[in-house]
């Protein structure tokens, strides 16, 4: 490089008073009015090569700046002379520098399904990992129990959506992304249980604002922790002296929106009820077994436990089906369970329709209740009607068996 | 799909219907009601427990119906319990909604349940845990039974707009109700007139004016579009108004209402907020009128610096000798009541433990079972003295959650 820097300085010095210039790269001459001033020497570049004061390197350049002091200067040459002298760019600075004074680099928002996936993620390994934790005598409440409300949530949106009642609660039908909250809630409305029975939705809700590997931004962290709340009657009650969703969004505590999206929620995770949820325990234990674990206990913690068994052992997973525009919840009992445990069913039939009732859904829905023993159905309803007879009066309707279809 | 002749005739039934209102309170008296009925129905019922989202039978004896019940989450987790005899009866310790069913094939039997109900005594003893469970739960959804549809606060569940007595709801927030106060700030700013005023009346008023104003201060925390320029309307109206409608505080005795819109205007200010013409001066008062006042306004006072600790002092004295003497009547208890319970919290020397005690114990026992609790003894339930009792209650256990 430096011979011919030389070489064109050796021209320059010959011939400059022509005014042409030399390259100190490639040595050509050309016009200065065909080179463009280099924004930060302020030399012309070569439009040859596009070479200037940028490109020599230290020795080239400190013989430039000798032959541009002791003969470019005199001659008052206009190309690269600053009043000041010219101060090389500063180095780019490490990235940990930029790191500790700018911040680490923002990557960009990620997609729904990615949001989804990461807390899905997340919700199944916490789940998966304090799996023990969870009370063994009680139903499901595994991470299996999230993904069948998954598919209940839903199932439940598209019937809803069919029959009208998404458009008239919302006013319109939502998309995709407006549903990635609720979503999100099924995947971790129950990952307190491995942490606090007592108030899991609370916990559910905290790890949802606090979990940095959630790919949420802020105003989604928030709505997913609030539906993860909502989700559960106690907490709900807890917080804001009433369990309905109705009143809470008559009242302008929530917004409708969100009184939506809570009732999507609480009503799926309700619907995971009956045989299938008593299939197993939380630790995958078959049921046969944990009733023999059961039997084991004293009378009084066995009772307890047996009844919880036994009721869900009453009925088939309930379904909501869309019948000709009509929500219908069905329910399909056992009649052999009916039988033998009819109170036990009783109680947890009443307890489906108090966690149904206190959405938005539950005013709409027409309830039918089969069984594989229609008169074994209508004994137990004649025998036990009175302990959930005040919920079934909130439904729109009530049908026995096909009538009505 | 219409209901079917067949599943009407099947659900219809002939058992006849009965309710009361039920509190927390009661879960003691209701486990000895259960106990009782269990003596007479033995082979033939069942006993459910909806506590923590799912559903058990309960034990038997006492100790273990709560061993269970903590298990499965504790008392601000149970949903109800209920007892039934199939072809007989349903009985309903509803505490979601704060309601006692009782549900029998016939009346004569419905009667005879009814009456062994009211028969069962309530419990002296409560624990703690269920106390803070009820008085707080409960408090609250009697406190949301007051908010109309658009997020306004009504004197009672029906009742008329809380307006002149607003300034109460500035505290809901110490009382973990910050998302009734931000619906009732919203409600007040969307309300407010165009001269910056509030009134039920033709034209704005200066005492409902200042109790929004103390409202809309208190939302200070809550991030809330509107507020400061309604609060700055607020207090434009107020200033004016000085001198033609109402005047500072200078004669006494001064009644609260008077005092009101001294008070906003001076919290105002203390919280930085500029009037366009100075009005303020200083407030005094004597111990007759800060025992007059409810707590939330003496609260405001002593922010202010008004009352020192022997005005005070003097107050609570007065109150506590018409205690004692059984002179605490005449319109308002509760309010005389919770004010002595915060003037107690203002001495030097703390008030007693059996002190304490037995002003919580008045307190409580001044309660409606709807959750709420009432400017007199015996009458409905009102927002105001709910939420003064709340915060008093507050004053006596400081680590109670809200």
């Amino acid at each position: 490089m430096i011979s011919a820097v030389r070489k064109a300085m050796q021209l320059t010095r010959s011939q400059c008073r022509t005014s042409l210039h030399y390259c100190f790269a490639c040595s050509d001459a050309f016009e200065p009015s065909d080179g463009e001033k280099c924004q930060t020497c302020h030399w012309l570049k070569c439009p040859h090569c596009g070479a200037c004061y940028c490109r020599l390197d230290q020795k080239s350049r400190a013989e430039v700046d000798d032959f541009y002091a002791s003969h470019c200067a005199g001659e008052g040459c206009p190309y690269g002379k600053e009043p000041s002298p010219w101060v090389p760019p500063p180095a780019m600075p490490s990235p940990k520098k930029i790191e500790s004074e700018v911040g680490v680099p923002v990557p960009p928002p990620a997609s729904p399904k990615e949001k989804l996936e990461s807390i899905a993620r997340e919700s199944k390994r916490v789940m998966q990992k304090g799996e023990d934790k969870i009370d063994p005598y009680l139903n499901d409440h595994s991470y299996r129990h999230v993904e069948r409300v998954q598919k209940i949530l839903d199932e439940t949106e598209e019937n809803l959506e069919q029959s009208s009642f998404t458009k008239k609660t919302l006013g319109r039908i939502p998309s995709e992304d407006d549903l990635l909250g609720a979503r999100a809630a099924i995947t971790a409305h129950d990952v307190g249980y491995v942490k606090d029975k007592r108030h899991h939705a609370d916990v559910s809700a905290d790890f949802v604002k606090t979990n940095d590997s959630l790919q949420l931004e802020n105003g989604e962290r928030d709505e997913v922790a609030s539906l993860c709340l909502l989700h559960n009657r106690e907490s709900t009650r807890r917080v804001f002296g009433t369990d309905d969703i109705a009143e809470l969004t008559r009242s302008g505590m929530i917004s409708r929106e969100l009184g939506y999206k809570a009732s999507l929620v609480r009503f799926a995770d309700a619907l995971d009820a009956g045989e299938k949820r008593v299939e197993q325990n939380s630790q995958g234990v078959p049921r046969s077994r944990v009733i023999r674990q059961i039997e084991k206990l004293p009378r009084w913690e066995r009772d307890a436990y047996m009844s919880h068994w036994e009721g869900h052992r009453g009925f088939g997973q309930p379904s909501l089906m869309n019948e000709g525009g009509d929500l219908t919840l069905e329910l399909s009992f056992r009649s052999r369970a009916l039988k033998s445990h009819g109170s036990e069913a009783a109680f947890m039939v009443r307890d489906l329709l108090r966690d149904t009732n206190s959405t938005l859904i539950g005013p709409s829905l027409r309830v039918r209740l089969k069984c594989d023993d229609k008169e074994a159905l209508k004994q137990w309803l004649s025998a036990n009607r009175m302990v959930f007879s005040r919920e079934l009066r909130r439904v729109k309707a009530v049908a026995i068996g096909d009538e009505g279809r | 799909m219409r209901p079917s002749k067949e599943g009407s005739e099947a659900l219809k039934g002939e058992e006849t219907e009965a309710e009361m209102e039920l509190t927390l309170l009661d879960l003691n008296r209701v486990l000895d009601y259960i106990a009782q009925l269990r003596r007479e129905w033995r082979d033939r019922w069942i006993v459910h427990l909806r506590i923590g989202g799912e559903g058990v039978s309960l034990p038997e004896a006492h100790e273990k119906a709560y061993e269970i019940m903590e298990r499965m989450g504790g008392p601000d987790q149970i949903d109800y319990l209920a007892a039934s005899v199939p072809d007989s009866f349903q009985f309903s310790a509803d505490f979601a909604d704060g309601m006692l069913r009782l549900a029998a094939k016939d009346n004569v039997l419905l009667s005879n349940l009814a009456a062994s109900w009211k028969r069962t005594p309530r419990r002296r003893e409560v624990s703690q845990a269920i106390l803070n469970v009820a008085l707080t739960t409960e408090a609250k959804r009697f406190v949301l039974s007051c908010v109309e549809n658009e997020g306004n606060l009504c004197k009672f569940p029906g009742g008329p707009p809380l307006l002149e007595e607003a300034y109460v709801a500035s505290r809901l927030g110490r009382l973990g109700m910050k998302h009734i106060l931000r619906r009732y700030c919203e409600s007040l700013v969307f309300s407010q007139r165009k001269d910056g005023g509030w009134s039920l009346l033709a034209e704005s008023a200066v005492v409902p004016t200042a109790s929004a104003v103390l409202v809309l201060i208190s939302a200070e925390i809550i991030d809330m579009a509107g507020r400061i320029r309604a609060l700055q309307q607020a207090v434009e109206f107020l200033t004016v108004a000085e001198g033609r409608t109402w005047t500072w505080p200078s004669q006494r005795p001064t009644s609260a209402s008077s005092l009101l819109p001294a008070v906003a205007i001076a919290t105002f200010i203390k919280q930085g907020g500029k009037l366009t013409r100075p009005i303020q001066r200083p407030i005094t008062l004597e111990a007759t009128d800060l025992a007059s006042y409810d707590l939330i306004l003496t609260d405001y006072l002593k922010d202010l610096g008004v009352i020192d600790a022997q005005i005070s002092r003097e107050a609570y004295n007065l109150l506590h000798q018409r205690l004692r003497r059984g002179t605490l009547q005449g319109g308002d208890t509760t309010q005389a009541l919770t004010s002595l319970v915060y003037l107690g919290s203002l001495r030097k020397k703390s008030l007693r433990a059996e002190e304490g005690k037995s002003l919580a114990k008045m307190l409580i026992g001044y309660r409606n079972n709807d959750g709420g609790w009432p400017k007199e003894t015996g009458k409905n339930s009102e927002l105001t003295p709910t939420i003064l009792s709340l915060l008093s209650y507050r004053v006596l256990h400081p680590h109670v959650a809200l």
